[in-house]
């Protein structure tokens, strides 16, 4: 062998090598067809290979010898943005906004009075919603010089249905009609339990103004010794269980609101004659309600009981915490 | 002349384009400057008497501030405790709500305004006070007024509505932007002997930035019954922006 043969004889086998490494590996089963139409059946098998995958949604490899992968699956059509939640209540007041189906609302406090609320409520088809709640706000009093105390836990149920705002009409203010029935409390030897029936109307005026009118139809009663005394009992006519309430939101910035509301609420007294044992009270209530994430609020601000006595020392500090939820919305609508 | 007159325009100008501070009170005298959505501010103190004060403010949403802590500005003894000598201070908890407005931000020159309420947190001892306040910066000076209510309950005895004013001032000289001499006048509720009353306070001292997040005060607190007896106290203050 010469020179030239010794030197020729690797570079041939290596590009032997690659040209072997570059053909097409041979089909591992390939089906031999009876006819004899085998020839061919390399290209023709791939041809199948990528029918094949097409049909089932996967991706052809560039070597044949790889096993196919799962084509990725298109992007989910993207989910329309929550809207935003109006907030059933001012402060204390009921506002006309109801909440979305199926969004389950969650609102907690505490005041420098050492009271606790609670209030949580979910969304029934847009047009009404239930919840349940502890509420500060019941105050009672052993004689009428002592100093009036918050029942609590006072806890009672919340129902309210009514019309979204504009849902009518242009310019149809929300409607809602609420109830509010307290469970039986004994405390100091005596129970006590207060039902509120409420109707309110709320309205933007402009982007940043909301404000809410309504009234309520309150009873009440304290029983004691066995002997019962109600509000609608102890009262001349239903005048004196009537009371107006009401409440404006203003929004100076985007992601914070200037709360004021009016509401009321029963106080009851143990030892006063029959026609002050129940007495509906005035309560006047500021703050401020801040958007810290479409799901959360803080809120904070004060409370004055009784505003007819006109006494800073009743006033409170309150803050609150308020959450959102879709998650449930949108497992009932599939979305 | 010249060098004062563009170190005293540059710290006017600085002074100007600064976003409003955040601390609520000059020492004892309320300010109407509200900190920022989601700052924290968080205060503590000690004073000569050994007495010790913290408090926690957040900023609500730009326009309002919530507060709670506890502090010894409040004085109290009952008859068996009291002994001629000024009542000695009482440790209250106290949380305060204070919504405003900037500087601004109505009107070009509007003094910011605040109407804030202060409330004890569940005592039978009872110090509430409201009050508003505007304050305006003008120049290397910040002045503060106000006007507010002071109630007490001491014992079961109410005191009657009390209306006080409150001053408040603090100066930046130009050569020394990170220090401010602070003083105030106010009026907080004196409970002696279960007769809730009132008497006023004159503070004045010294705030040092000593981070840009953090303040040093020190003050030297004249009480009315007790003018020439001062208390000194320290409080490191720090703002904690989001």
């Amino acid at each position: 062998m010469t020179k030239h043969e010794w030197t020729r004889m690797p570079l041939t086998i290596c590009v032997a090598a690659a040209v072997a490494n570059a053909q097409p590996a041979p089909d591992p089963a390939p089906p031999v067809p009876n006819d004899g139409s085998a020839a061919g059946s390399g290209s023709a098998s791939a041809a199948s290979a990528v029918d094949s995958a097409a049909d089932h949604d996967e991706l052809v490899p560039d070597n044949p010898m790889d096993e196919p992968v799962a084509k990725p699956k298109p992007p989910a059509k993207p989910r329309k943005p929550d809207p935003p939640v109006a907030m059933p209540t001012v402060i204390a007041a009921p506002t006309g906004w109801l909440l979305p189906a199926g969004v389950l609302y969650s609102r907690t406090g505490v005041d420098t009075g050492g009271g606790f609320i609670t209030d949580n409520r979910v969304g029934l088809g847009d047009v009404a919603e239930f919840g349940v709640s502890s509420t500060d706000q019941i105050r009672a009093q052993g004689m009428s010089t002592d100093s009036p105390k918050a029942i609590q836990p006072y806890v009672g149920a919340t129902f309210r249905m009514g019309v979204g705002e504009n849902r009518l009409f242009d310019h149809q203010p929300g409607l809602v009609l609420g109830f509010f029935k307290s469970f039986d409390r004994s405390q100091d030897d005596a129970t006590t339990r207060v039902a509120e029936l409420t109707l309110v109307a709320s309205e933007h005026v402009g982007d940043r103004v909301a404000l809410h009118v309504g009234g309520s139809f309150w009873d009440a009663s304290l029983t004691e010794n066995s002997t019962a005394f109600s509000l609608h009992d102890e009262r001349s006519g239903i005048g004196e269980q009537i009371r107006p309430f009401g409440g404006i939101q203003v929004r100076p910035l985007d992601k914070a609101e200037i709360l004021v509301d009016v509401s009321w609420a029963p106080q009851f007294c143990y030892q006063c004659t029959n026609d002050r044992r129940i007495e509906l009270r005035p309560q006047l209530s500021w703050g401020v309600r801040y958007e810290v994430a479409p799901w959360m609020r803080l809120e904070s601000g004060v409370r004055v009981p009784d505003i007819a006595s006109a006494n800073l020392l009743d006033a409170q500090i309150y803050g609150q915490v308020t959450f959102t939820s879709f998650v449930l919305a949108h497992a009932v609508h599939g979305d | 002349m010249l060098r004062f007159a563009i170190i005293a325009s540059v710290g006017l100008v600085a002074q100007v384009a600064a976003a409003d501070p955040a601390t609520d009170r000059v020492v004892a005298a309320p300010t109407a400057w509200l900190p920022t959505a989601g700052t924290v501010v968080a205060s503590v103190g000690v004073d000569s008497h050994a007495k010790a004060l913290a408090e926690l403010a957040y900023g609500l949403g730009g326009i309002a501030e919530v507060e709670v802590g506890a502090d010894s500005d409040v004085r109290q003894c009952s008859i068996a405790s009291c002994s001629g000598s000024p009542a000695p201070e009482s440790y209250l908890a106290r949380a305060q709500f204070r919504v405003g407005a900037r500087q601004n931000a109505w009107f070009e020159g509007q003094p910011a305004l605040v109407l804030g309420v202060r409330a004890t947190i569940g005592s039978e001892l009872r110090a509430a006070d409201a009050y508003v306040v505007a304050s305006r910066r003008l120049g290397p000076a910040t002045l503060h007024a106000g006007l507010g209510e002071l109630r007490a309950l001491d014992a079961g005895i109410k005191s009657a509505p009390i209306v006080r004013p409150s001053f408040g001032l603090e100066i930046v000289p130009p050569p020394y932007p990170k220090s401010s001499l602070i003083a105030d006048l106010a009026w907080m509720p004196e409970l002696e002997l279960g007769k809730p009353t009132s008497e006023y306070v004159f503070d004045w001292g010294v705030r040092y930035q000593t981070f840009p997040w953090g303040t040093v005060e020190l003050a030297v607190r004249h009480r009315e019954a007790e003018f020439g007896s001062p208390t000194v106290m320290v409080r490191f203050t720090a703002v904690l922006s989001p």
